[in-house]
């Protein structure tokens, strides 16, 4: 398994009584940028939150497993996560959220979550690792000494993104991460964080509602609805040849100039390709319990299946 | 008050932040803006450009929240910045807002009702309590809520997309014939703000209301809107009906603006146009 | 809950606990205790604490008792009384200082500076000697002239921020007045503000107010916790080993300042939102 960098193997969460993750599967690659949509109450940042162990109560993993290089981040003591937490797996968080504590200047910040991973080191040796991390994510060398609220919100990213990368974790977490920034600065700041993946030689999860943006980046893509796995498959194979009617119905959405549609329209419903005595009985390694190839890699849950089970809660 | 003066008319604002002898530095957030909203054509006018362009600054202008350094805004003919009593309430009966944060939109003190005491109090809509529950919910009814499900309780217990539509209910509460939109689904997912911008277009076309509808989101100014303004650097840099804007932009800062708007296509993906690393390699990989 | 929050409540309930013994104590003492033996000459002189006398009496033959007694809420009316005043005329200022800002916020201000920078009981002692302190209520008045700037800062700051709040831009938009906008809208999100204002207001009216009377500018016909104490001063308790004269008005003084302190630590908490932590 050393060439997957995190796995969700039939993973389900729910807060207090309500079910979040309804058994979740997928393996996200060496250097891949994975991407996961969906509407808020999807589950999408459910995922984030099991997979850095940041789940708090009343949320829970009731069944599954998350395997972070092979090890399972759900058995690990808290101790073991926190010292997980940045050096291998890193999260760039909303954008709109200031995570960015207001009372320490950017190179606090950063020198902080490095000591407190790496122990105490030399400060010039410090300053001139910033520097980089800082260069790195097209920002310059002065940013360090300013607060954050000094800062536009596409540099206050781009310092999330520095940080995120300060300890070369193998994987990077983003939230939303270009979510209430503008579609310029929004460009800026996605493609450093992509340059910022490649530089590491890391993978990237990325979790928006955009499809349009996530267009952008992402290799694979996987679409959530009420915490299951909808379509999952290549960029390609997602935008070009759609084929369950929510995805179809999430790329409608997409407001565009000019209106390009890349694909035909309107397609047959995805009826069980087994001609509906579907049992749900495909050896899976991804997506939820009931999927159907539509192509290698390319998955898409059972219409008839995924509406009962809905239907049945 | 002539029947022919439009219902809004920016003329020649400028507006400039600091520049006192101790203060920050001058800024010029707006410079020489003009533009009219007839009010008998209703139409959706957007106001595009990044953060920092000044459109925020132009919308709290015509909404009277912040005074011009020069030039006016004239409400049939009158300055705003100058009206008192009964026509500034008429203006505030004409003109309405819904801004970007629905949530920060609410006194976090309150029941949702504050924001309906508020209008019905300040623009003096009813004579009594019944009249005023009436105007209520009728206003609630229109986008879909109803009353008892949200009157009473406070804003965080309901959800993003009911606070929104509660905003969208009191601004239509007064039937105005303008409402200036603040990026109003930029903190929205996909259906809420497909139904955000329908109910515009619906009360652009069935109640003749326009919009002044603030964004930086190219891609539903293009669905939902009949004139557009690009705004860089605080000027109107390029205008003229949207469709028509957009499918050419002539200003090289609205090509800019038009290209940074993503496609939801991998192959025009800016990865590939920037000469990012082969992906389609990774992506073909068999499955584990 | 935080180890903080914990703080923050225990605080607060002792603070709360020692303020309302002491309120008890004044006004359930008042009506126990017969305040003739507050009078000159109603006992024996300057005697020890007996049996008769729990508290001893002072060198003119008043029960020390009835003196704390009686003395414990006058003293607190003068702060409560001096604190209010304060707090409203400072609110009032700092919210028209913040939300309109401009010439009116820069008179306001430049008052406020100059009222905290300089000596406070300078002033206090030449207005005192000057309007003849006969009552609390005038000292009251007196010690409030400087018990509103450092009320009216915090609430201007905090009007400053939430005067660009959206809740304000929209109620401007329903019509509302400035007036209907600056104690509908504005001040009901201050009042943590205006709670921890008026602690710190009546702390330092206490003070003041104790100061004055220990110079003789107070008025002395009344009992009060600083009228004990000039006396006490004045007839030498203390080189003469009276500790039962100057002893209990100290210690139910140091008791108040104690209680408010906590209140007030407690409610600092609140008001001040507290650092956030970066994320992970």
């Amino acid at each position: 398994m050393s060439d997957l960098a995190l796995t969700a193997i039939d993973l389900h969460v729910s807060y207090g009584q309500t079910p979040a993750l309804r058994g979740v599967s997928f393996a996200v690659r060496e250097r891949e940028v994975f991407g996961i949509a969906g509407e808020s109450g999807s589950g999408k940042t459910t995922i984030a939150m099991a997979a850095l162990g940041l789940l708090r109560p009343p949320g829970r993993v009731v069944r599954g497993r998350i395997l972070l290089d092979g090890v399972d981040v759900l058995r690990l003591s808290e101790e073991a996560l926190r010292r997980l937490r940045w050096r291998d797996v890193a999260f760039v968080p909303q954008a709109s959220l200031n995570a960015l504590n207001p009372v320490l200047r950017v190179e606090e910040q950063i020198e902080d979550a490095i000591v407190a991973h790496e122990g105490p080191q030399g400060r010039t040796a410090l300053r001139g690792r910033i520097a980089g991390l800082l260069d790195a994510v097209a920002l310059a060398g002065s940013v360090a000494r300013r607060y954050p609220h000094e800062l536009s919100g596409g540099m206050r990213q781009r310092v999330c993104i520095a940080m995120a990368t300060a300890l070369h974790p193998r994987l990077l977490i983003a939230d939303e991460p270009t979510s209430a920034l503008d579609v310029i600065v929004q460009r800026s700041v996605v493609e450093s964080l992509v340059a910022a993946t490649e530089r590491l030689g890391a993978s990237l999860v990325v979790i928006g509602h955009d499809l349009a943006l996530l267009a952008q980046l992402v290799d694979r893509l996987m679409v959530m609805r009420r915490g299951r796995v909808v379509e999952l498959g290549s960029a390609r194979d997602l935008y070009r040849e759609p084929t369950h009617p929510y995805t179809r119905a999430l790329l409608e959405a997409v407001p565009a100039i000019g209106n390009p549609r890349l694909y035909r329209t309107p397609l047959a419903a995805p009826d069980c390709v087994a001609g509906g005595r579907c049992d749900g009985g495909r050896s899976f390694s991804e997506g939820s319990a009931t999927m159907h190839d539509v192509s290698p890699g390319h998955l898409v849950a059972c219409e008839s299946t995924f509406t009962a089970a809905i239907v049945a809660g | 008050m002539r029947a022919d003066w439009p219902l809004l008319a920016v003329d020649g604002v400028r507006k400039i932040f600091g520049g006192g002898v101790f203060g920050p530095p001058k800024v010029v957030a707006l410079d020489d803006v003009s533009f009219e909203i007839a009010g008998d054509r209703p139409a959706i006018v957007t106001v595009a450009g990044e953060s920092g362009c000044g459109k925020t600054t132009l919308a709290r202008i015509v909404l009277g929240l912040l005074r011009p350094s020069e030039g006016a805004v004239r409400h049939r003919g009158a300055p705003i910045s100058g009206l008192r009593g009964a026509p500034a309430r008429a203006f505030r009966r004409d003109v309405q807002a819904v801004f970007q944060d629905p949530f920060a939109a609410f006194n976090p003190f309150y029941r949702v009702d504050h924001v309906f005491d508020v209008l019905v109090r300040g623009l003096a809509l009813a004579r009594d309590r019944r009249e005023a529950r009436a105007l209520i919910g009728e206003a609630l009814e229109r986008v879909g809520l109803d009353a008892g499900d949200v009157l009473g309780r406070f804003p965080h217990e309901l959800s993003g997309g009911q606070v929104q539509r509660v905003m969208v209910a009191r601004a239509f509460l007064v039937r105005p014939q303008l409402i200036v939109a603040d990026e109003p689904v930029s903190m929205v997912d996909a259906s809420l703000r497909r139904t955000v911008l329908d109910s515009m277009r619906r009360l652009r076309d069935v109640f003749g209301v326009s919009f002044l509808y603030v964004t930086h989101d190219l891609s539903t100014a293009y669905e939902v809107s009949d004139e557009i303004l690009i705004l860089h650097g605080g000027r109107i840099v390029e205008r003229g009906a949207t469709r028509a804007v957009l499918d050419h932009p002539t200003h090289a800062y609205t090509r800019q603006l038009v290209s940074a708007v993503p496609i939801a296509d991998p192959e025009a993906a800016w990865r590939r146009t920037r000469g990012g690393r082969q992906r389609d390699a990774i992506a073909a990989g068999a499955q584990p | 809950m935080s180890i903080s929050g914990l703080w923050r409540r225990r605080a607060l309930l002792a603070g709360l606990t020692i303020l309302s013994a002491l309120l008890l104590f004044g006004v359930v003492g008042a009506l126990v205790v017969d305040r003739a033996a507050t009078r000159i000459g109603s006992g024996p002189f300057g005697e020890a604490p007996s049996a008769a006398h729990p508290l001893g009496t002072d060198t003119t033959g008043r029960d020390m008792l009835a003196l704390v007694v009686h003395a414990t809420p006058a003293t607190l009316e003068v702060g409560l009384l001096a604190g209010a005043i304060g707090t409203l005329v400072g609110t009032i200022l700092g919210l028209v200082s913040g939300y309109y800002r401009g010439p009116v916020d820069t008179l306001i201000r430049s008052v406020a500076d100059v009222a905290l920078t300089i000596p406070a009981l300078a002033v206090l002692v030449v207005l005192a000697a000057f309007l003849q302190t006969t009552t609390l209520e005038v000292l009251a008045v007196i010690v409030a002239l400087f018990a509103w700037p450092s009320g009216a800062r915090a609430i201007r700051a905090q009007t400053l921020t939430l005067r660009e709040r959206d809740f304000v831009a929209l109620a401007k938009v329903s019509g509302a007045s400035d007036i209907a906008i600056l104690f509908t809208e504005i001040l009901p999100n201050l009042l943590p503000f205006v709670v921890a204002s008026f602690i710190g207001a009546v702390s330092g009216a206490i003070v003041a107010a104790v100061g004055l009377q220990l110079l003789g500018l107070g008025p002395l016909n009344v009992p009060s916790l600083g009228m004990i104490l000039q006396f006490a001063f004045q007839y030498a308790a203390l080189s003469r080993g009276m500790w039962w004269w100057w002893g209990p008005p100290t210690l139910v003084l140091v008791l108040l300042f104690v209680g408010l302190f906590l209140v007030s630590t407690a409610l600092d908490e609140i008001a001040n939102p507290r650092l956030r932590r970066s994320m992970v």
